[in-house]
């Protein structure tokens, strides 16, 4: 077990190289350098040109992206910090530390500053509607896969189906004009600010809706063929052979079957949750991870950037190592031994 | 040379035909699907010829009552210019771009996966952590990074849609395969010298029709709502073509006196995914065996 | 220790004192629909039949004929469609017809349980074995959980299985077939139901694990003092564990009664035609051809009025056997027909083959010599798929390789045919060494001169193209023909070869029947005029009937084509009636080879006796052999055991010699090898198996 711990741990590590790598062979073409971003447009060429020399711009691609790996880690400081660079940027944590995600040209902070609290205010949403999701796929799916075909399962299908051809931005659009617009039970921003005259828990329905109708069809579908699948097997017959009632089938046989293949899906909806939310909190004005990403592409606020990618990329991986370790927990024809 | 045998004759099948395409007309989830998906590409394609007004001039005159009237059906957007005729042009350009980068994803992810799949060994391992590689990628995020810094164009959507749908794709038509090529008619076909490209193409990839024209159905309708959002993030394709993503993003300012501009596009968006989706659920429905 | 020779009882006599009681389950004019969207289908239009109690009935009949379907009738399980138009259906003096759901509940697991077909699929595979079997007592027997483990427990000791405490906590993947059918066996059994169906429970079991499993069976049978309704297709094997048997074709019953004398004096035709399809032990293909029954069973919607085998009868009468309402006559005590004619038809004498005959072959078609595979396994071991295996075919000769999964035949299939690669050793073909040239190695008229047929239908076609698509690209790769018509011709005249009708080329496989599909695989094989045949079990997936068809057109193709054939099937009766020489295999090594006659002779290697001693006959008068039990499980391939390979389940082991030393190989004969430590002289047990062919020139008509 340790031996395929390590293993997924040194994947995870390569995967998380080669995604940093090929954001920071994307941004290259990016019009605008880091020294143009960072004096901003007023500043003369001279003084850009100046400033490109000495963070070494034109050095090749492989070096420059070891140095910010270098930054990152902790081995070298971070240039853009170097007071004689006449920037004043300051990081309060100083310029060389481990996890120096050099400093966000687009907000003149360093990136540690900026990216934590927009993680947490995301993590929220995310989290609640992952609260809402999984028990509402869970019971739309195994009902409707229950009896396939039957009047449950054509009526929840066609829910589940119309709600996932919803993309967020029509959803947020949809809900607002009802409950902002026409019946004014919510507020139609969710800038998370206590003096607006919204408590905070009203100002995150609407965006935690969007985020759920969206999902919840799409991994219920995925549950309804695992339970159909699962109903089709010979053991539940075995089991109802036996004299067991359907409830009891469901949970003694059927439940942690079908299970197994969703389990992997719904986590694999984390991922979505946290970088996929970006619609939905440009919709809102939610200040968010999405947002903070988008932003950062737009502007070509490379830091950022970067550092929003490899968060997201280590949350997907890990989010699929828990996965296949509950896969091999859930089901032991494939345990490691 | 004729044989002794005291064995009889049989002449008769045991059932009779029953063509895939004829089982797709008793399935009533395909043919909702299918009507709104044709829908959509006829009133598309027969727009230039639609009595229809412009999508781009601005009615002035109309801007003073937006709201839809004789004149305008669906009324008119912010800057005055006819919804309805926005929406089906726009139409022409979903309608070109998805299916055609959902078409050049599927070449590249099929390839992948039948090469992975069929190969087995170490071309299998390199193919697939570079696809985990890139599945790890949350797909928005993908599509934003490219399109932020390569620019909106319709060559950039179908290059950004096949990097992120081909390894999905692939993924799928390598576990097809995985079983397909130990099926027993593979085997006869390498006993009598057929090439690994002759087997690929002729004995395995038409098994995979039908799990890969349901997906790639989906696909569409998934890389519409990815077009809608690029175009709601601002990314969408530049004017003068109407976009309906960035018809929703012009209209959400006004959105509490003049809902419906933005409330349309969505309902236009939503009925061209759904038809997808139904049609790909009930093509599932249909061809299960 | 290792002699574990049991003498079962038959159980005959069980069935005649039951007569004057009420039967266990009766089921009276029972009509099982299946209602879709758009039509109805009458899986059975008309059964009757009762099992005493105590006694054991088997329900025998060809896929399609309804045998299963009247078991899930029985339980009340017909899925959603299904349903029991009419009838009735009396379990123990309750009518389960009908039943309320609880009802049903009450008596599912309690008083009727089933085994089923696939031990492996039955059984859930993401719960511990302890926990599937605790359910029953708790669910019936109202017991708590550790005294349920505890019966479980006590359960799986009855049913032979090692280690029952630790088993409990196994899960179903982690045993064997064998195993897993056991503990199917003990869930049935745990809250001890009066009847037991049985639906195929050894189908797709190695042929010594079947052995074993059957008795088992009857013998928890006469221990609780269980009823059985068994279902099978195989007749050989209701002949030898079921006191009735009733037969069924196309949803109805056709002929019952006790078994030996059913099987003695067979009256229906269809009866008749099926026994005549079986091969047996006694004779081969120079004595007897497997008689076909032309024709198929009818679909649901297909069914003629009156006699259902009308269509496929030689003795049938228009105007007599098609009127409807075919009423059942009792053609002995406790022996009914359905068939108008019983009296006048007489049991067709077996023709005896003319068209064989022993040509002197004295060319070597084939060599192999210490062909070798071995697979890399984890910890650095390897796992022997084969080895050392040595033997030759002279040209025209049909050698078969016999032995049961696990035991390398396919593997060396696939070696011969080029599909796989040895690790090391030779074969010889028209002096080549192709032992380790793959297919796409190999020259074309090398690959032309060696094809296959294969085992499963359903696989062997391509579904996304018609059926003689494979022939057509066969004959055009080859060269064998140029040009459309020429090749279309070609097609017409292969499928004529293998008795099929021309426009069936163009169906797509799935309008195919299981034995259409594969005839076209043979034509298939035999369009590129191979000089040697791999078939690797071409018959196991298909219907008795089926089977006995294709494996004469394939006898009487080999005959004229003087094909080299390497027959590879577990069934050995088959293998009585098609080899001229037989190899035996055991864990990847020869056991034994030689002539027919040598190894079914009585002289031979102890496994081949014991797999001898399994086959089952429908002869009931022919006197059998005590049935051998193996001990223990095969050995993994990985974990070859040292010395003789065949030692941990030997019953006749020497000692301790068995376990360290190889084996030497005794020539018994110029063409009989044996490897094994035991004396030539000593090998020879009681001669049960006559090599022999019988003179089986018809039985008189009317007894």
């Amino acid at each position: 077990m340790t031996r395929f711990l390590c293993k997924r741990l040194i994947m995870m590590l390569i995967t998380m190289l080669c995604a940093s790598f090929l954001v920071f062979t994307v941004c290259e073409f990016s019009p605008g350098s880091v020294a143009r971003k960072s004096l901003g447009p007023f500043a003369t060429q001279q003084q850009v040109d100046l400033l490109s020399k000495k963070l070494r711009a034109t050095d090749p691609l492989p070096v420059r992206y070891s140095r910010w790996l270098g930054v990152l880690l902790g081995v070298i400081p971070d240039p853009l910090q170097a007071p004689d660079s006449g920037l004043n940027f300051t990081d309060p944590r100083g310029a060389q530390y481990f996890g120096n995600f050099g400093y966000s040209t687009l907000n003149k902070l360093p990136v540690n500053d900026v990216i934590w609290d927009r993680l947490k205010n995301t993590a929220v949403l995310a989290g609640l509607a992952f609260a809402l999701i999984v028990p509402l796929s869970i019971v739309f799916g195994i009902l409707s896969g229950l009896k396939e075909g039957g009047a449950l399962d054509r009526l929840l299908s066609v829910i589940c189906i119309t709600f996932t051809s919803i993309p967020e931005f029509a959803s947020g659009v949809f809900l607002v004009t009802l409950f902002v617009i026409l019946w004014p039970l919510l507020p139609g921003t969710s800038q998370l600010d206590p003096g607006s005259g919204w408590s905070i828990p009203s100002q995150l329905v609407l965006p935690v809706a969007v985020l759920v109708i969206y999902d919840f069809g799409y991994v219920a579908r995925m549950i309804r063929v695992s339970m159909i699948g699962v109903m089709e097997r010979p053991f539940i017959r075995t089991a109802i052979l036996k004299g067991m009632n359907t409830r009891q089938v469901i949970f003694g046989h059927a439940l942690r079957n079908a299970m197994i293949a969703p389990f992997t899906v719904l986590l694999l909806q984390i991922n979505f949750l946290v970088s996929g939310v970006v619609v939905t909190e440009l919709v809102f004005a939610y200040p968010g991870f999405g947002r903070l990403l988008l932003d950062a592409s737009l502007f070509g606020d490379i830091a950022t950037l970067e550092a929003a990618t490899l968060v997201t990329v280590a949350i997907a991986v890990t989010t699929q190592l828990v996965g296949d370790l509950g896969y091999m927990l859930l089901d032991p024809r494939i345990r490691v031994k | 040379m004729a044989l002794e045998s005291t064995v009889p004759l049989m002449t008769t099948a045991k059932r009779p035909a029953r063509a895939k395409w004829r089982r797709i007309l008793r399935s009533k989830t395909a043919l909702i699907g299918l009507f709104l998906v044709s829908f959509w590409v006829v009133v598309a394609a027969l727009a230039p010829i639609l009595p229809l007004q412009s999508p781009t001039e601005p009615d002035v005159m109309a801007m003073a009552n937006p709201f839809p009237s004789a004149a305008h059906w669906l009324g008119v957007d912010i800057l005055g210019r006819d919804i309805l005729a926005r929406l089906i042009f726009g139409a022409r350009t979903v309608l070109l771009v998805a299916p055609l980068s959902v078409a050049v994803a599927m070449a590249v992810g099929i390839a992948m996966g039948m090469v992975a799949g069929y190969y087995g060994g170490w071309v299998d391992t390199l193919i697939s952590r570079f696809s985990d590689i890139i599945l790890a990628f949350p797909v928005l995020v993908l599509y934003v990074v490219l399109i932020a810094n390569i620019g909106p164009s319709i060559i950039n959507i179908v290059i950004a849609t096949t990097i992120a749908s081909a390894p999905g794709i692939g993924r799928i038509t390598r576990g097809l395969v995985l079983g397909l090529k130990q099926q027993e008619y593979v085997a006869a076909a390498k006993l009598r010298a057929e090439n690994t490209l002759y087997i690929m193409l002729v004995e395995l990839l038409p098994n995979c029709r039908g799990m890969l024209i349901v997906d790639a159905c989906l696909r569409i309708g998934y890389t519409i709502i990815t077009i809608g959002i690029l175009g709601f993030l601002g990314l969408g394709l530049p004017p003068p073509n109407p976009d309906w993503g960035g018809m929703v993003k012009e209209s959400t300012t006004v959105l509490n006196v003049w809902p419906f501009m933005s409330v349309e596009p969505s309902i236009a968006i939503v009925s061209l995914v759904l038809g997808f989706n139904l049609l790909a659920d009930g093509l599932r429905e249909a061809w299960k065996p | 220790m290792n002699m574990v020779a049991g003498q079962v009882q038959k159980s005959a006599t069980h069935g005649a004192s039951c007569a004057t009681q009420e039967p266990l389950l009766e089921i009276r004019d029972l009509r099982i629909e299946f209602r879709g969207k758009d039509e109805t289908v009458v899986a059975v239009p008309n059964l009757s039949l009762s099992v005493m109690r105590g006694e054991s009935y088997g329900l025998v009949g060809e896929s399609g004929c309804g045998k299963s379907t009247t078991a899930m009738a029985i339980l009340g399980y017909l899925g959603r469609t299904g349903t029991v138009a009419s009838g009735s259906i009396r379990f123990d003096g309750q009518e389960l017809v009908g039943a309320s759901p609880r009802e049903l509940r009450q008596v599912r697991g309690r008083h009727i349980a089933m085994v089923y077909q696939d031990p492996m699929s039955a059984l859930n595979p993401v719960r511990p074995i302890g926990a599937q079997l605790a359910e029953v007592p708790r669910l019936h027997l109202d017991v708590g959980k550790a005294e349920a483990l505890e019966m479980a427990r006590a359960m799986l000791h009855d049913v032979r299985l090692p280690d029952a405490g630790d088993m409990l906590k196994r899960y179903p993947h982690q045993l064997s077939g064998g195993q897993q059918q056991r503990v199917v066996i003990a869930m049935a059994l745990l809250a001890r139901p009066s009847l037991l169906l049985l639906d195929e429970p050894t189908t797709g079991l190695d042929v010594t694990v079947e052995a074993a499993v059957l008795d088992l069976i009857t013998e928890l049978r006469h221990r609780y003092q269980t009823s059985l309704l068994f279902i099978s297709h195989n007749l050989g094997l209701i002949a030898e564990s079921c006191d009735r048997l009733g037969i069924m074709y196309s949803g109805e019953l056709v002929e019952e009664g006790a078994t030996a004398e059913v099987f003695r004096r067979p009256r229906h035709p269809y009866t008749q035609g099926l026994i005549a399809c079986i091969p047996d032990v006694g004779s081969d293909k120079h004595s007897r051809s497997l008689a076909a029954i032309p024709g198929h069973i009818p679909l649901p919607q297909e069914r003629p009025q009156g006699c259902l085998f009308g269509p496929r009868c030689d003795d049938f009468i228009a105007g007599l056997c098609d009127q409807p309402d075919l009423q059942r006559d009792e053609a002995g005590p406790g022996h009914l027909v359905k068939c108008v004619r019983w009296r006048e038809i007489s049991r067709h004498a077996e023709k005896p083959n003319t068209q064989v005959h022993q040509s002197d072959r004295t060319q070597e078609a084939i060599q192999l010599h210490e062909v070798t595979k071995l697979y890399g396994a984890k910890g650095g071991r390897s796992l022997k798929a084969n080895e050392a295996v040595t033997f030759n075919a002279k040209e025209a000769e049909i050698v078969a390789l016999v032995g049961e999964s696990g035991c390398g035949k396919s593997t060396l299939a696939r070696i011969v045919t080029g599909l796989d690669r040895a690790t090391s050793g030779e074969i010889r073909m028209a002096d080549k060494n192709i032992a380790e040239l793959q297919a796409d190695e190999r020259p074309k008229q090398l690959l032309q001169s060696v094809q296959m047929i294969f085992q499963n239908p359903d696989s062997t076609l391509n579904p996304s193209h018609s059926a003689a698509f494979s022939i057509r690209r066969s004959l055009i790769k080859f060269g064998l023909r140029k040009g459309k018509a020429a090749v279309d011709q070609r097609v017409r005249e292969l499928l004529e070869m293998v008795r099929l009708s021309p426009h069936l080329a163009e169906r797509k496989p799935d309008q195919l029947s299981g034995g259409q599909k594969q005839r076209i695989a043979i034509a298939r094989a035999f369009a590129a005029d191979p000089s040697l045949i791999v078939a690797d079990e071409p018959v196991s997936a298909l219907d008795v009937s089926v089977q006995a068809a294709v494996v004469t057109l394939l006898l009487d193709i080999q005959q004229v084509k003087k094909t080299t054939m390497l027959f590879i099937s577990h069934d050995l009766a088959l293998v009585r009636h098609v080899a001229d020489r037989v190899v035996v295999m055991y864990l990847g090594k020869v056991m034994e080879q030689g002539t027919v006659e040598e190894v079914f002779s009585g002289s031979s290697h102890p496994y081949t006796q014991a797999l001898l001693s399994s086959i089952r006959g429908t002869d009931p008068d022919r006197p059998k052999p005590p049935h051998i039990q193996l001990s223990g499980e095969m050995p993994s391939p990985v974990d070859v055991p040292t010395g003789c390979r065949f030692a941990t389940r030997c019953h006749r082991k020497l000692g301790g010699i068995c376990d360290q030393e190889a084996p030497p190989l005794r020539r018994l004969s110029a063409t009989h090898e044996i490897l094994c430590h035991i004396e030539s002289a000593d090998l020879q047990v009681d001669a049960v198996l006559v090599a022999a062919p019988e003179k089986n020139s018809g039985e008189p008509a009317n007894d």
